[in-house]
């Protein structure tokens, strides 16, 4: 795996804007760009919020988990105890053995549906963000850069590939906004790893449900 | 996704008969054999409020060793099926639910509220049969309690001079019962019976069998 950077299209003005329109004029950016003899590849990522039944978590802990299913890591379930910054990598039949405890109830689910793009060394995709309720959450974009697989390295080439694409996208002045994560904060090392996308798409999520729901202090818990 | 029932029967045999356990086993083709070394680590969740404590068992193999570190199997068991006809049935029957993962599993189920009851280390040979689709695996492993729950070296043997014969079969909702028929069958064949008497077992897998 190369590293990944995820970034949340931002544009000054929101008004009026029809997301499906940016969406469509990014990904065809892309397609002029991309090599692909296919066109329109989907992918898919899901990610899931599960909070503690009991108020406190279990003693103050284990409160909020985590749950990323990575488009490109099918048979794969990467689970987060967000406070406690704990992980655990596994297959798909742990959210039925997580289930059976009963300890968790659902509390939010987060969709990115897209279409994903080779250029070469890097693999680019783009996506609308949705919440369970099929609410818009915004535009993402995941670019990968194959050959580097250690975060410090890949950001500036990363950073570099989103300026050329927003170049390409001229009328449109929106910005590729990175999502935040320090990834030695959660017990991460330098390299790669679907962990390191667990993270960015949890900090992700908090920074959606901030932006929506920007009345509700509490609610991102972040 | 259909649920797994796991049919298991147990037994204790004493140290100087294993190795003529082993050979007859060995003896009955159908079975290959595999040595088994699994750290195995038994959790409970704290109960509240309406919400019942849990039970979940981690096991980690050491043998066979697996392709990657940390690598951990989690199981969770159902109750054992109880009811009208159950007497009927030669071994006990649950429902399973299991899945593997990596990485530190025994801090992630300490942070959900999980603390650890017990730990053991299982020792010993696996037989495995595989005879009209249906797998048939014979334990043979005596058991170690640790000391320490995540030093192997404080291994002592639970009950010395003792170790325990488990025979289990994995069926469906459909297949159960001919699960069950298939191990009492097993279970009678007076090469295995005159070594060690399979049954039901009274106890919770992994506690202390009795002392014959």
């Amino acid at each position: 795996m190369g590293a990944k950077r995820i970034y949340f299209y931002q544009l000054a003005n929101t008004k009026g804007v029809q997301w499906s329109l940016v969406l469509n004029s990014i990904a065809k950016a892309l397609e002029t760009m991309s090599v692909d003899q296919q066109k329109g590849i989907k992918w898919c990522s899901k990610a899931a919020i599960l909070r503690h039944k009991h108020a406190d978590g279990f003693k103050g802990h284990g409160k909020d988990m985590f749950i990323f299913h990575p488009s490109d890591e099918p048979h794969k379930r990467y689970f987060l105890l967000r406070h406690e910054q704990v992980f655990l990598e596994a297959n798909p039949s742990m959210v039925a053995v997580l289930e059976k405890s009963e300890l968790y109830k659902h509390k939010l689910s987060f969709t990115v549906d897209g279409t994903v793009h080779s250029l070469g060394d890097f693999t680019a995709r783009v996506a609308q963000a949705t919440l369970l309720n099929g609410k818009f959450a915004g535009i993402i974009l995941e670019v990968e850069y194959s050959p580097v697989d250690h975060v410090d390295e890949a950001d500036p080439l990363l950073a570099g590939f989103c300026e050329t694409l927003h170049a390409a996208l001229a009328p449109l002045d929106g910005i590729f906004k990175p999502v935040k994560y320090t990834y030695k904060q959660f017990g991460l090392g330098p390299v790669y790893s679907g962990q390191h996308s667990t993270m960015q798409y949890l900090n992700l999520v908090a920074a959606v449900l901030t932006l929506l729901l920007p009345n509700k202090g509490q609610g991102s818990g972040a | 996704m259909d649920a797994v029932i796991e049919c298991s029967v147990h037994g204790v045999i004493t140290e100087q008969n294993v190795e003529q356990l082993h050979t007859r086993l060995r003896g009955w083709r159908e079975f290959e054999e595999v040595p088994t070394t699994v750290h195995e680590i038994c959790m409970r969740s704290f109960p509240f409020e309406g919400v019942p404590s849990s039970e979940i068992r981690l096991l980690q193999y050491l043998e066979p060793k697996p392709e990657s570190e940390s690598e951990w199997i989690v199981q969770q068991h159902g109750a054992p099926q109880r009811g009208p006809g159950t007497e009927k049935l030669r071994a006990m029957v649950r429902g399973i639910t299991e899945s593997s993962c990596k990485g530190d599993a025994v801090a992630f189920f300490s942070a959900m509220g999980f603390s650890i009851q017990f730990s053991c280390l299982k020792k010993g040979l696996v037989f495995t049969c595989v005879e009209g689709g249906m797998p048939l695996t014979v334990k043979v492993v005596q058991i170690n309690k640790l000391e320490d729950d995540t030093n192997l070296a404080t291994a002592v043997p639970l009950s010395p001079g003792n170790w325990v014969v488990e025979a289990i079969a994995r069926a469906t909702t459909e297949t159960y019962a001919a699960a069950c028929a298939r191990l009492g069958a097993f279970a009678d064949r007076p090469a295995l019976a005159s070594l060690v008497t399979l049954t039901k077992p009274h106890l919770p897998p992994g506690r202390p069998p009795p002392v014959v």
